[in-house]
């Protein structure tokens, strides 16, 4: 399968490729108030209103380095954006190399251990169920 | 063929025919001699009819046919009107309305007509079989031509005459008789119809007898002798054609006993005196789909044309002002159209409710005066769709608990009829449905033991709140449960299925005199004028719907009335919420702030803003599955700046 890596403070991250339909840069993003707390807000994508969930504090992770991308997802049919640091590069793996998860954690698929360092790849379905 | 493609047509022709039918019976019911309802009905079961053996729906076909004949024996007198035929007529309807249905859900009729046209074959048989010999007329058909022809020459003092002959049955040149009339008539005036045809009268294609109408200003006499002076013709008969308004006699002489065609033509038609059932508009059935397509297609248009406005305020171009200003009227018209596109009158939710309201009286034994009002008042298609049902609640509960038994209203000294209205009107940009009843009204004190039953405390709550407390969910004070109503789930549905459609309601009641539920809808739901103010750093829109008026206070002028904040603004206490605190923002310290007074129902609240951005047109888009829960948004929209800003929904906020 095709992965996206991004970073995330300072850990690595990965989703299936087929769930993302792009990667785009910061932009400014309108405040929900009451919204649950790993909403960050709306932004305007070409003209279509889209979510924006704060990805590291939906995963609980600490992190104060620059936020420069966010990835819009496309889960049942509906278009979220998740807003990380950096996405590094779209590889390619092999089913085989995914190893199963040591936390029980609904988020996470499982892990990926590449020479360089140890990829965590998400399950999108988890991430929009709240 | 593939009928396919025509089946929608279909489905939604026949409901609208059964509709007519419906209504038709109805007010037959309570007028049983007038002719006009009679041929309205027997019309709409004819067209029912030709559709339904057009698309081989034959059992349709086979039911309207057997209803069109007693239908027709109604008409020519040969059977009165009774309440055991209106029931037949009606069961019949409702047979054909569950054939329709399972047309549309399995694509086959599928249904026991056998009884029912057995049923009617008797009817027609029993009461009207020694009567019904002697009609072995010929049919004359008028159609618009003739009928103007005729109408104009009847102006101009002509005699339109229709000459019956008939020549003797062994002759043996039938047809050079028959031209030796025509050829005679034609010298005395202008025959404009013949029938058989002229063709046929040439070819012999007639047994021995035909009809001519002859516009001429010779009397019925010379015609009548200048006939009989030609030989072998047996007998002849002359009479005047008389198009009057009040001829009813002319009418069933003229009408066809057997119409195979469309266009039943009577003398009423040429009096054109029912337009509105024969309204022959001109317009196009489209995809509703396609329809929604355009409108958010119009929605980004509205978008980008803000936007660009935005841009070319900071270019300072005449030029392009100037277009954009001519871009801006043609965007707005545009939006214009499309949104009334997608209106509908109301009509088409409150014609089923005659019907029901009848059917539920009888049912219940009470008597029941229904009257409708505004259903000519239009609303969006999607509000449409969806507001049928609540209604439905809303009269059953007026029906079952409001209005009281005849026997009980007499005892109060009220008219042993009880009246429901079903009132729609437009107000502003919203359109208002009142369903009133002048039955026993809510009972504040049965509410209140209801509540405390439930746990809820009741103290200090004005009558008013209590009478609001029938919308809470399981609550339904009615002491038994009927099929029709009170299981509980009524009230709770209704709010909730309105409040979805971006409308409120609220109930006014007085015990023994009545219970009115407004219910106020918006005209359209996607875009919508709206207020811009700030609130901290946020900006946000408020629907302009809602908003009475804006005023600039001074923030020493907030009170402390019961614990809460009030403004006093033409010396009426309005409770004051502040935005700031409501959506957990900082609040900013500022001696004067705006506060938007918002009218929701027959609440007035005033929100407190930090200042006032603008006014502009919104195009409202619905909030992502994760925001879902967040009632204090109707949705947001996208500015001209093209930042996201959230539209906030006042019904839920105060």
């Amino acid at each position: 399968m095709q992965i996206v890596i991004f970073t995330l403070g300072n850990e690595k991250f990965a989703l299936d490729t087929k769930l993302v339909h792009g990667i785009e840069k910061m932009m400014s993003i309108t405040k929900v108030p009451n919204a649950p707390y790993y909403v960050k807000g709306l932004i305007n994508l070409r003209g279509s209103i889209i979510t924006v969930v704060d990805l590291k504090t939906l995963l609980n992770k600490q992190n104060k380095d620059q936020e420069e991308n966010i990835i819009i997802v496309e889960i049942n049919q509906e278009k979220i954006g998740l807003i990380v640091n950096k996405v590094d590069e779209v590889i390619e793996i092999e089913n085989d190399k995914i190893e199963k998860p040591v936390e029980n954690n609904s988020y996470i698929k499982g892990i990926i251990n590449l020479k360089e360092y140890i990829v965590t790849l998400l399950e999108g379905e988890a991430l929009i169920e709240g | 063929m593939d009928m396919s493609q025509y089946l929608d047509i279909f489905l939604e022709e026949s409901e609208e025919n059964i509709q007519r039918l419906n209504e038709g019976l109805l007010s037959l019911e309570k007028n049983p001699d007038d002719k006009e309802i009679i041929n309205s009905i027997f019309r709409a079961a004819h067209t029912l009819k030709g559709m339904a053996a057009s698309m081989a729906f034959e059992r349709v076909a086979d039911l309207t046919h057997k209803m069109e004949n007693v239908l027709d024996k109604i008409r020519n007198d040969q059977l009165n009107v009774n309440s055991d035929i209106i029931t037949l007529l009606f069961k019949c309807v409702d047979k054909l309305q569950e054939m329709i249905e399972n047309i549309r859900e399995k694509g086959t009729e599928d249904a026991e007509v056998e009884e029912i046209i057995e049923a009617l074959k008797n009817i027609e048989k029993g009461k009207a079989a020694s009567i019904t010999e002697k009609k072995v007329e010929l049919e004359i058909e008028f159609n618009e031509y003739d009928k103007d022809i005729i109408k104009s020459a009847l102006e101009k003092n002509y005699n339109v005459l229709k000459i019956n002959v008939t020549i003797y049955k062994d002759s043996i040149l039938k047809s050079a008789r028959a031209f030796l009339v025509y050829k005679t008539l034609e010298e005395l005036g202008e025959i404009i119809k013949s029938v058989p045809s002229i063709e046929d009268l040439e070819q012999e294609n007639f047994e021995n007898q035909f009809y001519l109408i002859l516009i001429t200003q010779k009397s019925e006499k010379d015609i009548k002798s200048k006939i009989e002076g030609i030989s072998e013709v047996e007998k002849v008969e002359v009479e005047r054609v008389k198009i009057k308004k009040d001829d009813r006699k002319e009418e069933t002489v003229e009408k066809v006993e057997e119409n195979k065609q469309k266009d039943v033509v009577n003398t009423s038609e040429v009096k054109e005196e029912d337009k509105n059932t024969k309204k022959v508009s001109q317009s196009v059935r489209v995809d509703l789909e396609r329809l929604d397509k355009f409108m958010n297609l119009v929605g980004e248009l509205v978008i980008h044309r803000t936007r660009l406005e935005q841009i070319s305020r900071d270019f300072k171009s005449q030029e392009l002002h100037e277009t954009l200003e001519q871009v801006g009227r043609i965007t707005t018209d545009l939006q214009d159209l499309v949104m009334k596109v997608r209106m509908l009158p109301i009509e088409k939710v409150f014609n089923r409710f005659p019907r029901m309201v009848r059917d539920l009286a009888q049912e219940l034994g009470k008597e029941i005066e229904f009257v409708m009002k505004g259903e000519d008042t239009e609303l969006d298609r999607t509000v449409i769709d969806e507001i049928g049902e609540p209604l439905v609640h809303l009269l059953r509960n007026a029906i079952d608990h409001g209005i009281e038994t005849p026997e009980e209203r007499i005892k109060q000294g009220k008219s042993s009829k009880g009246t429901v209205k079903l009132v729609a009107y437009q107000e502003g940009n919203k359109a208002v449905i009142k369903v009133e009843d002048d039955g026993r009204g809510l009972d504040v004190n049965k509410i209140k033991k209801k509540a405390n039953q439930l746990g809820i405390n009741t103290d200090g709550m004005s009558e008013q709140d209590i009478r609001n407390l029938i919308f809470l969910q399981g609550f339904s004070t009615s002491e038994k449960v009927t099929d029709i109503s009170g299981r509980g789930v009524g009230m709770d549905v209704v709010k909730t299925k309105i409040t979805s459609l971006g409308g409120s309601i609220e109930v006014q009641s007085e015990v023994g005199k009545g219970t009115a539920f407004i219910i106020r809808l918006p005209l359209t739901l996607s875009i919508i004028q709206a207020l811009l103010v700030k609130v901290s750093e946020e900006t946000f829109a408020i629907s302009l719907g809602f908003i009475d008026r804006v005023i600039k206070i001074n923030l020493s002028e907030i009170k402390i009335s019961n614990n809460k904040e009030v403004i006093i603004y033409r010396n009426n206490v309005i409770p004051l919420i502040r935005l700031s605190e409501k959506l957990n923002l900082m609040e900013v310290e500022l001696e004067e702030k705006f506060c938007v007074i918002v009218k929701v129902g027959e609440k007035t609240v005033g929100l407190l803003v930090d200042s006032l951005l603008g006014q502009q047109e919104i195009v409202i888009k619905p909030l992502g599955k994760l925001l879902q829960k967040q009632k204090e948004y109707v949705g947001a929209t996208i500015l001209g700046d093209g930042l996201v800003t959230l539209i906030l929904d006042v019904a839920a906020l105060v």
